[in-house]
């Protein structure tokens, strides 16, 4: 019995190939195709930024054979610590997101609506206990027979905020949560995403403000890509901040009523869902 | 608190194990939590299996019921709360959102006050309950009386002659008042009404109003207790509105912010030694370019500070900072139209996951707040109106920056 080492070569030919698109063609080619699968992300930015919706896009996006590349489609796991989830606005995503691709290629299946929010799995946690109880019995959902692309943890930094003490009980919080969700990550193939706030601190030299992303130093090193999320020139802007062999860069983006999508999209009747109840 | 009800007092577990962990301070879940098995094992001696299976059992206990985004959508479709402004409705798809954290800001004046009224009436006035916090003393139940009159009226389509004021009376028992003047009262009187909605099977409150949230927060606490506070504060409200299913609505206040973020007056000797070079520049402009980048910076900022020193040094921002921007689920702010146009307010939706940007004119009339102008949110909409002959306004979204708003206060003539 010969063992083979494994060889760069290797690693290329399995390495990242799976993407979830995060259907605006800018960011997805920021990030070489997507967001990766079986890694750690992290979206950060100030309020009202976009990363709440950036995270319902991608919970539609694993479940759409256009917009999973090089990989099976499967459902999502939502973890909501704000309460800032609300499921009309998936709905109108999801139907959205199915008349994107319409006009590219044709659809033979009719794109079930109700499925679509079906497969995405909510959980609502008030506090880091709950958040940890709630990772903890993750294992048992992948178990099962359905297939899980996406958890996303929107946001981490919410309840870690309350945590009394010194940084060293954040932190071991921060730990544990990583390494569960990391380990799901590799051993069941799907991407995790993991929300992040900001803070404002003063540079003592310069007497400059500048924004930083909370949650600290060590926290900076487990995540695999870091995608900050801004607005730059009265439009919104995503940046990358950390990626393992993408450069640096900037790309404006938009959110529309059906998602996210690129600037220059022509938005016509057909795209975007019905505003007005009337 | 919240903490108390993860002991471990209900659960399944040797009392002998209970004692070692008391013993070695935990005595909480939240305690046993930032513990890996693996250092419980040595901690305890135990074997590590032994302490995963222990472990297991007993967070099991812990585990949340998850729903499908489905279902959600189902158990929330039609439990939205209109408020009546229609375009406001239309935007948020039906009106303010259950399990929700609201807030609406604006300086001094401009309408928060009459708005949370309006917001009453129109709840009492469809027979549901709302609970008024007040901790400005700013709630009048004269003009709270008249908004309800009023709106009947108008619904009614005719003036009512001779008509009972008592009748009228009866909605304002749909409202409970509370008055409360600092954070230590408020936060008592939200967890009295947490604990008694809580045994009650079917309580009837849809909404929760506290006005203000930065009154008792920037009268009564020293300024280095308020961010905890109002870390309290909001998490006690988010778990209100969750688990009781009712819409939190908070009012906040404005508060000076300064526009250049270069904080001169803190360095008084770097200022001294930047204007001196200022002078001597005129003089020879070849000093400028041999000092350092960091006075030549500031030098800048000192022309660009002469230039803006009056008018747009300061602004108006909203209070309370940004980690509260972050909890609130919904932010809509009131601001008057630019100088030229002071008289006209309009709610603007600050932060939203669905629709941010919208601002809508609106007036403070007898029966509460009422829309300017008849707009549509959808270019389709526009194009049937304008077949019909009549030209409507198209409400297009502005880019808000959520945390960095600025507001238009009242003048003063």
């Amino acid at each position: 019995m010969t063992k083979r080492n494994i060889s760069a070569l290797d690693v290329l030919n399995f390495e990242g190939k799976e993407k979830i698109s995060t259907y605006s063609k800018k960011i997805d080619d920021l990030l070489d195709g997507g967001i990766p699968v079986g890694y750690l992300t992290e979206i950060f930015g100030n309020p009202g930024s976009g990363k709440s919706n950036l995270c319902l896009q991608l919970a539609i996006a694993a479940q759409m054979s256009h917009s999973m590349k090089a990989g099976e489609t499967g459902g999502a796991i939502y973890i909501d610590t704000e309460g800032s989830f609300i499921p009309i606005r998936l709905y109108d995503i999801a139907v959205a997101a199915h008349s994107h691709y319409k006009m590219s290629r044709d659809t033979s299946a009719q794109v079930d609506h109700r499925k679509l929010l079906e497969n995405v799995t909510y959980f609502r946690c008030l506090n880091i206990t709950n958040l940890i109880s709630c990772i903890m019995q993750l294992k048992a959902l992948f178990l099962s027979e359905k297939k899980i692309k996406l958890i996303v943890v929107d946001s981490l930094a919410h309840p870690l905020r309350t945590v009394e003490g010194d940084n060293s009980l954040r932190t071991k919080y921060t730990t544990m949560v990583v390494s569960i969700l990391q380990k799901l990550a590799t051993d069941y193939k799907c991407a995790v995403i993991v929300t992040n706030h900001t803070a404002t601190k003063v540079d003592s030299s310069h007497g400059e403000k500048y924004t930083t992303p909370t949650l600290g130093e060590m926290w900076g090193h487990l995540p695999l890509i870091r995608l900050k999320l801004s607005w730059k020139n009265n439009c919104r802007d995503a940046i990358l901040i950390k990626s393992p062999h993408q450069p640096e860069g900037s790309v404006p983006f938009q959110i529309t009523a059906g998602g996210i999508r690129d600037v220059d999209t022509v938005t016509n009747g057909n795209d975007c869902p019905d505003v007005d109840s009337n | 608190m919240e903490r108390t009800l993860l002991s471990f007092d209900d659960l399944n577990i040797d009392s002998s194990l209970i004692k070692r962990f008391e013993h070695s301070n935990i005595r909480t879940i939240y305690d046993l939590y930032c513990y890996s098995p693996f250092e419980l094992s040595l901690k305890f001696h135990l074997p590590l299996d032994t302490m995963n299976d222990l472990l297991e059992r007993i967070y099991v206990q812990f585990y949340i019921q998850p729903t499908t985004a489905y279902d959600l959508l189902i158990q929330t479709q039609n439990q939205n709360i209109p408020t009546n402004i229609s375009t406001l409705d239309n935007c948020l798809k039906g009106g303010l959102r259950r399990k929700s954290l609201t807030e609406l800001c604006g300086s001094w004046g401009s309408g928060k006050t009459q708005f949370s009224l309006y917001l009453c009436s129109q709840c009492s006035l469809a027979f549901k309950h709302t609970i008024y916090i007040d901790t400005e003393r700013a709630f009048s139940a004269k003009r709270l009386l008249e908004i309800i009159i009023s709106c009947s009226e108008q619904n009614h389509n005719k003036k009512l002659l001779n008509y009972d004021k008592k009748y009228y009376e009866k909605y304002l028992e749909y409202v409970r008042y509370e008055c409360v003047s600092d954070m230590t009262q408020l936060m008592k009187l939200l967890n009295t009404i947490e604990q008694e909605l809580q045994e009650k099977n079917d309580h009837d409150i849809i909404l929760i109003i506290v006005d203000s949230i930065a009154a008792p927060l920037r009268a009564s606490t020293p300024y280095y207790k308020r961010h905890q506070l109002l870390l309290e504060f909001t998490d006690l409200v988010k778990r209100l509105a969750e688990n009781l299913n009712l819409v939190m609505f908070v009012t906040n206040q404005i508060t000076t912010k300064r526009r250049s973020g270069v904080l001169i007056e803190n360095d008084s000797s770097v200022t001294h030694q930047a204007k001196t070079i200022k002078q001597t520049s005129n003089e020879n402009s070849e000093i400028v370019f041999s000092q350092s980048l960091l006075i030549s910076d500031i030098q800048q900022k000192l022309c660009e500070d002469d230039e803006n020193m009056d008018n747009n040094e300061y602004y108006m921002g909203i209070a309370l900072g940004k980690a509260w921007t972050y909890s609130v689920n919904l932010r809509l702010a009131i601001s008057y139209d630019d100088a030229y146009n002071r008289e006209q307010r309009r709610l603007i939706i600050g932060k939203s996951i669905d629709c941010p940007g919208y601002s809508i004119p609106f007036q403070i009339t007898n029966c509460g707040i009422e829309e300017g102008e008849t707009v549509v949110l959808n270019e389709l909409k526009q194009e049937q109106h304008l077949h019909q002959n009549k030209k409507i306004k198209l409400l297009t979204p502005q880019l808000i920056v959520a945390d960095n708003m600025q507001l238009v206060g009242k003048r003063i003539l």
